[in-house]
C-alpha cells in the first residue's frame, strides 16, 4: 500500500520535474529558435503582426550574407560582397591569436601564482583581474589616440593586443584555481624523482589541469568573440570582427532583419563547435585517484 | 651510503616554528625512525632533508658535503609522501619508472633496462600484475607499494619514508611492516622513517627520535625510549595501554611515598628514596606502565593497596583492567586474557618500585 503510494508520488514528482524542465528550456531556447527561423523568413513574415509560425522558407538571406546574391535592398551598396565572411575571417584571426597568446603567457603565470611565494604576488594577480573591472569605454579613447600615433590603428595586432584584457585574466584565474587544487606533493614528487620545474609543469601539472584549461579557454574565447566595442573603435571594415560587421546591415533606410539573423546564426557556429569539442574535458575534470583524500 | 648531520636546523612557517634548533647525527646505513604526534614537524623534517623546504638557519651535511644549497633533483634522495602522491595520469609502470627516465639519470638507462628494473622492483613489492593500471584503480596498500617502488628503484643514497603505514588498513599494515624488515636488510640504505605509532618505531628503528612541537624530546634505541623516556610527553606517547601518571609526595618520616589522588602510601627502596632526595623536590609525578603494576585478589603484606575493579577488556593477548583507588583511575594489564574478574571486585595492588618512573613536576623531565 505504502509502496504504491510512494510510486504514485514518484511519478507525479517526475512529471512535475519534466514539465518544469520543458517550460524552462522553451523559455530559454525560444529566442534562439526565433532568430533561426527569422534567417529563413521572407521579409514580410518577419515584420508581420501578430507573428506567424508558418512561412515559406527562403535562402536569400544566407546567400546574401555569403556574397552569393547581389544586393538589391535600398540603401545598400550594390554588387557581390560579403561583410560576413570578412568579419568571420577577422574574428577568427583575432580571437584565436588572442586566446593562444593568453594561454602561452597565462598558463605559466597561473602555475607560478599557484605554487610560488613572492612579495606582491596577490597584488599582481589582482591587477591582472582588475583588467576585467574597467569599463572598456573608459580606455577606448586613449587607446584609439595611442594606436593612431604608433600606427597600430586598423591592424589585427592592435585588436589581438587589446583582447588580452579580456582573455588573459579569465585564463589566468581559472587555471590558477585548478592548479591550486592539485596537491603540491605532486610537484615535490617530481622534484625528488629528478625532474625540472618546467618538465613538471608541462608533463604533470598541465595534464591534470586540463579541465580548467578547457573552461578558461572556452570562456576567454566566448568573451573575445562577442566583443564589439574594441573592434568598432580601433579598426575599420577590413579588420573589424564579425560582431561589428553585422552592423553594416543596419542602414539608414532599411533594417535587414533576415540578414542580421543569418549572421547571428553563422557567428555562433564557431562557439558551438568549440564548446562541443571542449565538452569532454570540461566534464572529465580531474581524476585524482592517486591522492589520498 | 652517507651519514647525515644536521646542525642547528630551524624552520619556521610564518610565526609557527616547525623545527626548533635540531642537532642530529644519523649514521651510515641506519634505519632512523622519527616518532611524534601529528604536527610535530616530522614531514617538515623530511622535506628539509629532501630540499623541498629550506631551513631558516642551520646546516645539513651528507657525509662531509654541505647540501643546504643543492636543489632537490641533485640530492639523490627518495621520498615517499604520506598521501602517496602518485602521478594520476601515469600508469603504475610510468610512476615507478619515472625516476629512471628523469634528466638526473639521463642516458644511464635504456628502455630495456628500465623495463627490467621496474619489473624486478614490482615483483619484489608484489605489484607486478598491476603495472598497466592507473593509480585511481589501486587500493591504499597497493598505492603505498607503488610509491615505495618509485622510491626504491633509483637506489637512492638516502630513503625518506613519510608515515608509510599510517593510512593502510590493519592487516596490510602488519604485512608491510614485516616487508620493511626485509627491505631494510636487502638495501641497507640510510633510511629515515616517520611514524606516529610507537609499535612501528620500536619494531623497525635502529634508533628512534621523539619529536614534539619541532623539538627533539629524546634520541635513543627503542629500549631506551621505552624504558627510560626522558620526559612525560615521550612516556605518554610510547607504550600501550597509556602509562599511568599520578602525583606523589615524599614522606620522610616513614620513608614512603604518599599519593594524594588515591589517598594511599607505599614503601620504596632506599636507593630510589635516596635518588629522589638527592634531586631535591618533595613532589613528583609517577609514571607506571600498566604491565608493571602487579595485583592480587587476596590481601597480603605485599599487595596492600585496595582497589576496585572496573571494566576489563581482552585485547591483543592481554587483559586490560581499569581499576579505581578511591577516586584515582589506574590501568593495569596482564598477559592473560582469560582471567575472569568481576566488576566491583576488590583487587590488591603492588607497585614494583624498580620499574616506576619519576618525573619532575615542573619541567616534566625524568628524574633518573
Amino acid at each position: 500500500m505504502d509502496k504504491r503510494k510512494s510510486l504514485g508520488k514518484n511519478i507525479l514528482g517526475k512529471l512535475i520535474t519534466y514539465v518544469s524542465l520543458i517550460i524552462t528550456f522553451s523559455f530559454l531556447l525560444f529566442p534562439i529558435y526565433w532568430i533561426f527561423t527569422m534567417a529563413f523568413k521572407p521579409t514580410d513574415d518577419i515584420i508581420k503582426y501578430p507573428p506567424t509560425f508558418s512561412f515559406q522558407p527562403t535562402f536569400k538571406g544566407i546567400l546574401y550574407i555569403l556574397g552569393l546574391e547581389e544586393a538589391t535592398a535600398v540603401g545598400t551598396q550594390t554588387g557581390f560582397q560579403s561583410y560576413f565572411l570578412v568579419g568571420m575571417k577577422n574574428s577568427l584571426i583575432i580571437v584565436i591569436s588572442s586566446v593562444l597568446i593568453s594561454l602561452l603567457v597565462g598558463l605559466p603565470a597561473a602555475y607560478i601564482l599557484a605554487r610560488y611565494k613572492f612579495r606582491g604576488k596577490e597584488n599582481i594577480a589582482f591587477t591582472i583581474l582588475s583588467f576585467r573591472f574597467a569599463p572598456p569605454l573608459l580606455v577606448i579613447i586613449p587607446l584609439y589616440l595611442l594606436f593612431s600615433k604608433i600606427g597600430l590603428y586598423n591592424t589585427h595586432i592592435a585588436l589581438i593586443w587589446v583582447y588580452q584584457l579580456i582573455s588573459l585574466p579569465m585564463i589566468l584565474w581559472i587555471v590558477r584555481g585548478y592548479i591550486e587544487d592539485i596537491p603540491v606533493e605532486i610537484d615535490q614528487a617530481g622534484l625528488v624523482d629528478g625532474y625540472s620545474r618546467i618538465y613538471i609543469f608541462l608533463r604533470m601539472i598541465l595534464p591534470l589541469a586540463k579541465g580548467g584549461i578547457a573552461a578558461g579557454t572556452l570562456l576567454a574565447f566566448i568573451y573575445c568573440w562577442n566583443n564589439f566595442i574594441f573592434g568598432m573603435v580601433l579598426a575599420s571594415t577590413s579588420v573589424q570582427p564579425v560582431t561589428v560587421q553585422a552592423m553594416r546591415y543596419l542602414t539608414t533606410d532599411t533594417l535587414m532583419y533576415r540578414e542580421i539573423a543569418a549572421i547571428c546564426i553563422g557567428a555562433a557556429l564557431p562557439l558551438l563547435i568549440l564548446a562541443a569539442f571542449l565538452q569532454r574535458y570540461l566534464i572529465s575534470g580531474l581524476s585524482m585517484g592517486a591522492i589520498r583524500r | 651510503m652517507p651519514k647525515i648531520s644536521l646542525k642547528n636546523i630551524t624552520k619556521k612557517f610564518g610565526k609557527v616554528i616547525a623545527l626548533n634548533d635540531l642537532k642530529i647525527d644519523i649514521k651510515d646505513g641506519e634505519f632512523f625512525v622519527i616518532l611524534g604526534p601529528s604536527g610535530a614537524g616530522k614531514t617538515t623534517f623530511l622535506k628539509v632533508l629532501a630540499g623541498l623546504e629550506s631551513p631558516e638557519s642551520g646546516e645539513i651535511y651528507f657525509d662531509e658535503d654541505l647540501i643546504n644549497n643543492i636543489p632537490t633533483p641533485k640530492r639523490d634522495v627518495a621520498l615517499t609522501f604520506e598521501n602517496y602522491s602518485l602521478y594520476p595520469n601515469f600508469t603504475v609502470f610510468g610512476n615507478i619508472a619515472s625516476p629512471l627516465k628523469s634528466p638526473a639519470n639521463k642516458g644511464k638507462y635504456d628502455s630495456g633496462k628500465i623495463r627490467e628494473r621496474v619489473y624486478n622492483i614490482a615483483k619484489m613489492l608484489n605489484i607486478d600484475q598491476l603495472l598497466d593500471r592507473l593509480p585511481s584503480e589501486l587500493s591504499g596498500g597497493q598505492k603505498q607499494r607503488v610509491a615505495l617502488g618509485r622510491a626504491l628503484i633509483k637506489e637512492p643514497k638516502i630513503l625518506l619514508l613519510d608515515e608509510p603505514l599510517a593510512h593502510v588498513d590493519a592487516k596490510i599494515r602488519n604485512q608491510l611492516r614485516t616487508e620493511f624488515h626485509f627491505l631494510k636488510e636487502k638495501f641497507k640504505t640510510t633510511t629515515i622513517y616517520t611514524s606516529h605509532d610507537y609499535k612501528e618505531a620500536i619494531s623497525l628503528g635502529d634508533r628512534i627520535m621523539f619529536l614534539d612541537k619541532g623539538k627533539i624530546q629524546q634520541i635513543g634505541s627503542p629500549e631506551e625510549v621505552y624504558n627510560f623516556p626522558k620526559n612525560i610527553v615521550v612516556a605518554k606517547n610510547v607504550g600501550w595501554p597509556d602509562i599511568n601518571l599520578f602525583k606523589c609526595y615524599i614522606k620522610p618520616e616513614n620513608n614512603n611515598l604518599y599519593c594524594p589522588e588515591g589517598d594511599f602510601a607505599f614503601n620504596v627502596s632506599g636507593k630510589i628514596l635516596k635518588l629522589l632526595k638527592k634531586y631535591g623536590e618533595m613532589e613528583y609525578i609517577i609514571g607506571a606502565r600498566p604491565h608493571n603494576i602487579s595485583f592480587s585478589e587476596e590481601h597480603s603484606d605485599k599487595y596492600n593497596i585496595e582497589a576496585v575493579c572496573g571494566v576489563t577488556e581482552a585485547l591483543d593477548n592481554q587483559l586490560i583492567i581499569n581499576v579505581k583507588i578511591k577516586n584515582m583511575d589506574l590501568i593495569l594489564s596482564i598477559d592473560n586474557p582469560d582471567l575472569y574478574l568481576r566488576k566491583d571486585q576488590k583487587l590488591w595492588i603492588h607497585f614494583n618500585d624498580q620499574s616506576l618512573m619519576f618525573f619532575d613536576k615542573k619541567t616534566s623531565k625524568n628524574v633518573k
